[in-house]
């Protein structure tokens, strides 16, 4: 295995891609409907939309859980040998909407638990995770238990855990929603820095414009339920980006543009950030 | 989760319950020695604790023999109910096919009346220690089972997603994931099928026996010694209010987080 | 001793169902036994025991927790009369929900403790078993209240109530004794309470309950406990035999040697509890599981009280008179209780009063 640094980023290509679920005793719910986008290696991407806009069901799609009614993935390594679906899986790295923590392991065991299920004996995956605590800032809690720590620190080690198994594409969904607007800032930050280190592909899904707008090179606004791309604007703000970002007139410019689109979709119903 | 845990219990929470025994022993002891040993006979129907007492010391040899047998057939009972309970909480969970076909079947093994099916287990395999382990694992399999299977299918479906996507194979996900998260519920369900085990031993043993608790409380009744059988029943609560304390042990040495994930949460 | 009835043909049908799966068990109708057949037999078979040679195995179901209704089998096992008889004698643990007349019938037990209504009940219903030989030439039952109650005579039992354990032949029995005593009108409360009768009426929860005078008789003696007795035998109740020792049909034709060593060894062991009581009571607690007994003094004085029952007027242990196996059967029949194995009451002449006992395997005989 690599370190960090040596990972592979991985383009995806996502084409006319549909998907409903069945409801029982009612008409299908239609979640995407001809959704194309691609995402270039080892870039920043965010999926903006509204709640119930499908957003979480193309993660789902794209970590391979579920199978689209319709459309074409391709995921392909900037070697660019393409992924089957087999491979696909193991060359993913997800980090879901909750942190997701098994409470029986400590801060280290949770963050390892990705490497021993990969067949990494429990002493070597320590050792590899062990010096990457004090980076993400989780120093002094190695054997702290998942409710002995903060919210923040919870994502942390749960991103943590599949950082560490250094994979091309990650995809977070709404990883920070659950927290107080202070400790997401730090995240913002903390996060950026991560992705700079690691030189993976990231796809944000997220209904926080002004997250979507600081963390990325792109983002796609998708539209109210049946989900599909509506607009997608490149993001060009100075590097490296930090919190001193928001403060940049361009921001506010990107900010606005964004806000119009989700409103002309019918995506936002009143104008300002949106809460959860 | 209700649960009933161990070692909260302080010293503030032991002595009222203490004094209403004290006070219920004092009480009994006196109705026993001043009403009813001035009825001719009357030592027959409630002997006095301190009589209940000497029956335990002066019988302690038959009454250890007794026991151990009693303790034998129910550890032996309680280690087949947890292989089998645990067993068919898995199928269970493993098939949906297997749940529809197995699940009615195990809540009717629940209704059939042990009072009739005691006695065809003696006729079966004789009057060994076998169909009273069998009595036992009837008894205490299927809070179990039933306790098993709830811990599985109260795993985090977004948790099994994300093990999917680390490449985890079923196998996998079921060590990592849903035996871990199925503990605690796997040892509530353990912890009542111990409070009936000892009980369903003195049943196996009431319906034919040589030697436990069962067998010999039965000959004191027939023998009139009322006091004994009071000195048996003691000895019985002693073993049941044992092992609920040794499941709780147990408990707290595999499952500490779960513990300390509570006393957090009732904080 | 004391047995619900009721459950015994309870069980006596799920026994005839197990018989029926156990082949091995099961008594073709022609293998049936005469008295008279059965007496052939006993005097072409070698009447001598065959001593030597591996022992034959025999099992001994008892009724209930050992008591002096099963001395003669703890003296012949304590004396080593089985084993000088070649025979290797397993006392079976009691079992509380299985009679040994089921063990019997199903070929579980070779022996057992029976009582003269089951014995009815088990060949009314199809069931191969018969009774070998009386342990107690009368019936000991007695309906019992207590003295300081004031009930001292049968009719003021009227209304009162009575503490039963669930056989079916309760209440005609004490309706009989009732009808003895003059009452017109029999009615009494029934309770089934499946605990000491004893215990019942000194708690004053019933007024009346049946005892057997050689166990609960004798402890309410031990205890100061007055008592009031009616005998069954003295007011109107046919006497029969309770208890009785049953054999399996089938085993008795496959094997007469080892039954009639079997009962050889056992009417000594019972001759003996008529001679020597004490020492006969002493063998028994030394023979039963320990703790069995707890104040010695019961079985001694229970064997006091029994020993001139076991062989009374009779010139040897265990002889039963067709007189006395057909007057209760008959009386059974009058009460419209006794249920043939189609659940019909059994007519009096239906039933074959010599097939439900033999004595050709008693000594000498």
């Amino acid at each position: 295995m690599k370190s960090i640094g040596e990972i592979v980023p991985i383009a995806v290509q996502v084409q006319h891609l549909s998907k409903s679920f069945p409801v029982e005793g009612g008409t299908p719910i239609h979640a995407l409907t001809d959704l194309t986008l691609r995402v270039e290696a080892g870039s920043f991407v965010s999926i903006l939309g509204p709640s119930g806009s499908g957003k979480s069901t193309l993660l789902g799609i794209l970590a391979g859980l579920d199978m689209p009614d319709s459309g074409q993935v391709s995921l392909t390594e900037s070697g660019s040998r393409s992924l089957t679906s087999e491979l696909r899986s193991p060359a993913i790295g997800y980090m879901p909407q909750h942190d997701l923590l098994l409470p029986w392991r400590s801060a280290l065991d949770n963050a390892t638990v990705g490497l021993e299920v990969a067949g990494l004996p429990r002493a070597e995956a320590r050792k590899r995770v062990l010096p990457l605590f004090t980076d993400f800032g989780l120093g002094g809690f190695t054997t702290s238990y998942p409710n002995e720590l903060s919210g923040g620190m919870r994502q942390r080690v749960s991103f943590l855990r599949s950082a560490v198994l250094e994979r091309g594409l990650m995809l977070l969904d709404e990883p920070f929603g659950a927290l107080d607007a202070l400790t997401r800032a730090s995240m913002h930050e903390w996060l950026l820095a991560s992705a700079e280190r690691m030189g993976s592909t990231f796809i944000l899904v997220t209904h926080d414009v002004e997250e979507a707008v600081l963390l990325s090179d792109k983002v796609y606004v998708l539209s109210p339920r049946p989900g599909t791309v509506v607009a997608s604007v490149d993001i060009v703000l100075p590097a490296p980006r930090s919190l001193a970002t928001l403060e940049d007139p361009r921001f506010a410019a990107y900010r606005r543009r964004l806000l119009d689109v989700l409103r002309s979709t019918g995506g936002l119903v009143t104008t300002g950030r949106p809460h959860r | 989760m209700t649960d009933i845990r161990l070692g909260t219990a302080t010293a503030r929470n032991l002595v009222p319950p203490a004094i209403t025994l004290a006070l219920l022993l004092f009480a009994w002891e006196a109705y026993s020695r001043i009403v009813l040993d001035a009825i001719p006979g009357g030592s027959r129907l409630l002997p006095a604790p301190t009589s209940v007492l000497a029956a335990l010391v002066t019988n302690a040899n038959d009454l250890a023999i007794n026991t151990w047998h009693t303790v034998l057939e129910t550890m032996l009972g309680l280690v087949l109910a947890l292989a089998v309970g645990f067993g068919f909480a898995v199928i269970i969970d493993l098939s949906p096919m297997m749940r529809r076909a197995i699940y009615p079947l195990l809540v009717v093994s629940q209704t059939i009346p042990l009072l009739a099916l005691a006695p065809l287990l003696v006729l079966w395999f004789g009057f060994g220690i076998l169909p009273k382990i069998l009595v036992v694992g009837l008894v205490c399999f299927f809070p179990i089972v039933v306790a098993g299977v709830d811990g599985f299918r109260a795993t985090d479906p977004e948790l099994i997603r994300l093990f999917r996507t680390f490449g985890a194979s079923k196998w996998s996900i079921f060590k990592h994931v849903r035996l871990p998260g199925a503990l605690p519920s796997l040892f509530s369900g353990v912890r009542i099928a111990v409070t009936y085990c000892v009980i369903g031993a003195v049943w196996g043993e009431y319906v034919g026996a040589q030697y436990g608790l069962g067998i010999y409380m039965q000959s004191k009744q027939h023998a009139f010694d009322v006091a004994t059988v009071f000195a048996c029943v003691v000895v019985i609560s002693a073993i049941s209010i044992a092992l609920f304390l040794l499941t709780s042990l147990i408990e707290r040495a595999v499952i500490p987080w779960y513990f300390r994930a509570g006393e957090r949460n009732t904080q | 001793m004391r047995r619900l009835i009721n459950t015994a043909i309870g069980l006596s049908i799920l026994g005839l169902l197990l018989a029926g799966c156990d082949s091995g068990a099961t008594p073709t109708p022609t293998a049936q036994v005469s008295p008279t057949k059965a007496l052939a037999t006993a005097t072409t078979a070698a009447p001598q025991p065959t001593v030597g040679g591996k022992p034959d195995k025999v099992r001994f179901s008892l009724d209930w927790t050992p008591n002096t209704n099963h001395t003669g089998i703890y003296v012949a096992m304590e004396k080593g009369w089985y084993k000088d008889a070649n025979l290797d004698v397993e006392i079976l643990p009691y079992s509380d929900a299985n009679t040994p007349d089921t063990l019997v019938s199903t070929g579980q037990a070779d022996f057992g403790i029976s009582f003269a209504e089951s014995v009815v009940t088990d060949r009314v219903s199809g069931l191969p078993v018969k009774s070998v030989a009386a342990v107690l030439q009368t019936n000991t039952s007695a309906l019992a209240t207590l003295k300081s109650s004031g009930l001292d005579t049968l009719d003021k039992l009227v209304g009162k109530r009575y503490a039963g354990f669930g056989s079916p032949f309760e209440v005609p029995v004490i309706e009989t004794m009732l009808k003895s005593a003059g009452v017109k009108d029999t009615n009494f409360q029934n309770i089934t309470a499946n605990l000491s009768g004893y215990s019942a009426i000194v708690a004053k929860q019933a007024d009346f309950v049946w005892i057997y005078m050689g166990w609960e008789g004798v402890q309410t003696q031990l205890d100061g406990v007055g008592l009031n007795t009616f005998m069954l035998k003295d007011h109107d109740v046919p006497d029969y035999y309770t208890p009785v020792i049953i054999s399996n049909e089938s085993f008795l034709k496959d094997h007469p040697d080892v039954a009639r060593r079997f009962l050889a060894a056992t009417a000594k062991g019972y001759e003996y509890g008529v001679t020597n009581p004490d020492d006969a009571a002493n063998l028994l607690i030394k023979g039963s599981p320990s703790g069995t007994f707890s104040d010695p003094r019961l079985p001694v004085q229970s064997q006091e009280y029994l020993a001139p029952f076991y062989q009374a007027s009779q010139p040897q242990w265990g002889l039963q008179t067709l007189q006395k196996w057909t007057d209760f059967p008959r009386y059974l029949t009058t009460t419209g209780q006794l249920m043939g194995a189609d659940g019909k009451p059994i007519q009096p002449d239906s039933i074959k009063y010599d097939e439900l006992f033999t004595n050709a395997y008693l000594p000498g005989q």
